[in-house]
């Protein structure tokens, strides 16, 4: 037969036991809280089974302020082998034994106006044969800094400040980091463009002749 | 003789007198015999009644541990609850880590145009 009094409780030990369970549980529950920051997340209360997701996008954004050299007609001069064709940046073009005119002939100038670094390359849709035609012509182009420090890092650097050969059958990343900061984000794409005098031989006279070059942005490398 | 059954007499009424309780009827020496006598019960009584008092203090209440227990079943089943959702965050973090690199980064792409029109100097001779 039970007492009274031993039915209204629990011994000290059963007590003890309990107290210490609970404290282990508390432990171990602001143990979790602290481990993975709950608290100290600044945004976002997920319960158990959520999470917050953000995402920023990158945005590689390049800009091509003057996107078309265009010499107009002109013709190799009487008694020269060819003539010379030459963009200057952001001035007007020039020519050397023909009469094509400059004017509307400026190198491309390319902006990184993205919210990241990213790489340049540049790819011709023909070569010097396929542009001109004729006997030796040329069909080049040049790469430099419209801002001082604008590439951070070259690619291919045969293309840096000297003319050389378009890329014709692979792009060729010509800057591995153009910067994105205003002020200092710009190239320039200079051509030159040698033109011989027995062009008309192989293309037809009074026809525009062009070429497309694709230039590509993309994570910087 | 008479004297012995005189006082045994007495005797039996006074024992008589004291287990009906009755003071009136008892000498002052006897009530005080009495008195302690009550006074020891009584304190023998409630020694009794705070010894078993003390015993059920001692005891803790069975509401209190139950609640106890219920918390800390909760704390636990909260702590597996946010290193779960954690672990699983995390890995959904990593795999997007990759995935953003790639997919996040949207290639520019863009296209310029060199073009002339050659035509031929009427006095070249061909």
């Amino acid at each position: 037969m039970k007492l009274e009094n031993e039915s209204d409780g629990v011994s000290n030990l059963t007590f003890v036991l309990v107290l210490a369970f609970f404290v282990i549980a508390l432990i171990a529950f602001v143990f979790s809280l602290i481990y993975f920051e709950i608290l100290a997340k600044p945004t976002g209360y997920a319960a158990y089974s959520g999470y917050v997701n953000l995402t920023i996008n990158t945005l590689i954004s390049l800009n091509v302020t003057n996107n078309t050299v265009n010499w107009g007609a002109g013709m190799v001069d009487q008694g020269a082998t060819n003539a010379t064709l030459i963009t200057h940046g952001g001035k007007i073009g020039t020519v050397s034994d023909g009469n094509w005119s400059g004017t509307n002939a400026l190198g491309l100038f390319i902006e990184n106006v993205g919210n990241i670094n990213c790489s340049v390359a540049l790819q011709s849709g023909k070569n010097a044969t396929g542009f001109l035609g004729g006997t030796a012509p040329e069909y080049q182009w040049n790469i430099s800094n419209a801002h001082a420090g604008a590439c951070g890092a070259w690619g291919e650097l045969t293309s840096k400040d000297k003319f050389a050969n378009v890329n014709f059958t692979a792009a060729a990343t010509v800057c591995n980091k153009l910067t994105f900061l205003s002020g200092k984000r710009g190239i320039y794409i200079d051509f030159r463009l040698v033109v011989p005098i027995d062009v008309n031989a192989t293309i037809a006279s009074s026809t525009v002749q062009a070429d497309t070059i694709t230039i590509n942005g993309n994570s910087a490398v | 003789m008479l004297v012995i059954n005189l006082c045994r007499a007495v005797l039996v009424y006074i024992v008589i007198k004291l287990v009906s309780c009755d003071f009136l009827s008892l000498s002052s020496q006897c009530r005080n015999v009495y008195k302690e006598w009550i006074i020891v019960v009584n304190i023998k009584k409630m020694a009794v009644k705070n010894k078993e008092k003390s015993v059920s203090k001692s005891k803790v209440s069975k509401k209190v541990v139950v609640v106890l227990l219920i918390l800390a079943a909760l704390l636990i089943t909260a702590s597996v609850a946010i290193i779960t959702s954690n672990n699983s965050a995390k890995v959904i973090a990593e795999n997007n880590k990759d995935n953003n690199a790639n997919v996040n980064v949207i290639p520019a792409v863009e296209s310029a145009k060199v073009s002339l029109i050659i035509n031929p100097n009427p006095n070249t001779p061909k």
